[in-house]
């Protein structure tokens, strides 16, 4: 039997994000400004890609930043958080990171994420 | 806030009578932003310009008493033609937040390995519930803006000071 993703998406005015489960790969996308208005929705939604990513036994989990324009320190500490959960998790999984050369705080901001945790996290596109 | 008798090639001066409300950072940074990006050479001035002027605004919402705030901007030319441009925030902190924001500034500015001192924020931060100063150390590793604080009476002062670069042709 095929398993299928129950991931919820956030959908705000500035700030959106969304998954997909396709070919035993679970992909999450980000959209807009992670500012005020996203840091608890994005803590929640983040705590709920842990455990959907747990519950389908992915080895990875892929993050598209490419049209997330801007994140502030408190969005930041949320990846922050939820890269140390999977870090000290029993049952681990690698976090991708794609990112638009063009947004140069990405590639500053999930430098340091990666530094976080070696083992688990890879940019690509910086 | 530049020190200099020159006058700036930009300036923009902001001031509340209470702490800002939360949805206001974003417009009047990017409002900031706007102004600027004509004259700086590259996004990725842009982009630092925005990460500082941004995580200063939201410390004064967070950890601002019920009083006036402030928020300078400032391009300017110093004597031997290098560009600066200045964020200066201007607040006063709630009495319980006070020493430990001097604290966490002098540990910034005094930091032997900014890099390493910043990994060790963010590893620190992710059992810390809030108040981690997370985002003065972004400012301060990511930026390359250099921060600088002081008190007057009761109010805090931070200043991010960092060197940007001018398209060309934008300077008679």
């Amino acid at each position: 039997m095929s398993q299928t993703s129950e991931l919820e998406p956030v959908q705000g005015a500035d700030f959106s994000c969304s998954s997909r489960f396709a070919d035993g790969k679970l992909g999450v996308s980000f959209v807009g400004t992670g500012d005020v208005g996203a840091i608890e929705p994005l803590g929640a939604y983040l705590k709920r890609v842990h455990a959907e990513a747990t519950r389908l036994g992915v080895a990875e989990v892929s993050c598209d930043f490419r049209q997330l324009t801007f994140m502030n320190s408190s969005c930041f500490k949320a990846f922050v958080v939820w890269i140390d959960t999977v870090k000290n998790a029993q049952q681990s999984y690698r976090i991708r990171f794609l990112t638009d050369p063009a947004m140069h705080w990405q590639r500053r901001s999930l430098e340091a994420l990666r530094r976080l945790a070696m083992n688990v996290v890879t940019v690509e596109g910086g | 806030m530049s020190g200099s008798a020159e006058k700036p090639l930009v300036s923009l001066e902001v001031s509340f009578g209470a702490a800002p409300p939360e949805g206001m950072v974003t417009p009047l940074c990017q409002s900031l932003l706007e102004l600027c990006r004509p004259l700086l050479a590259d996004e990725d001035a842009a982009s630092r310009l925005r990460l500082t002027a941004h995580e200063l605004l939201e410390n004064i919402v967070k950890y601002s008493a019920a009083s006036a705030c402030e928020l300078r901007f400032e391009l300017h030319q110093n004597s031997s033609g290098s560009l600066f441009a200045q964020v200066q925030t201007s607040n006063v902190p709630r009495p319980e937040n006070r020493a430990d924001a001097d604290e966490r500034l002098a540990a910034l500015s005094t930091a032997h390995d900014p890099l390493q001192h910043y990994d060790s924020i963010i590893a620190d931060s992710a059992r810390q519930p809030a108040g981690s100063g997370l985002g003065l150390a972004r400012i301060h590793a990511e930026t390359e803006y250099r921060l600088s604080h002081r008190f007057e009476g009761d109010a805090l002062i931070i200043l991010a000071s960092g060197e940007v670069w001018l398209k060309k042709g934008t300077l008679p």
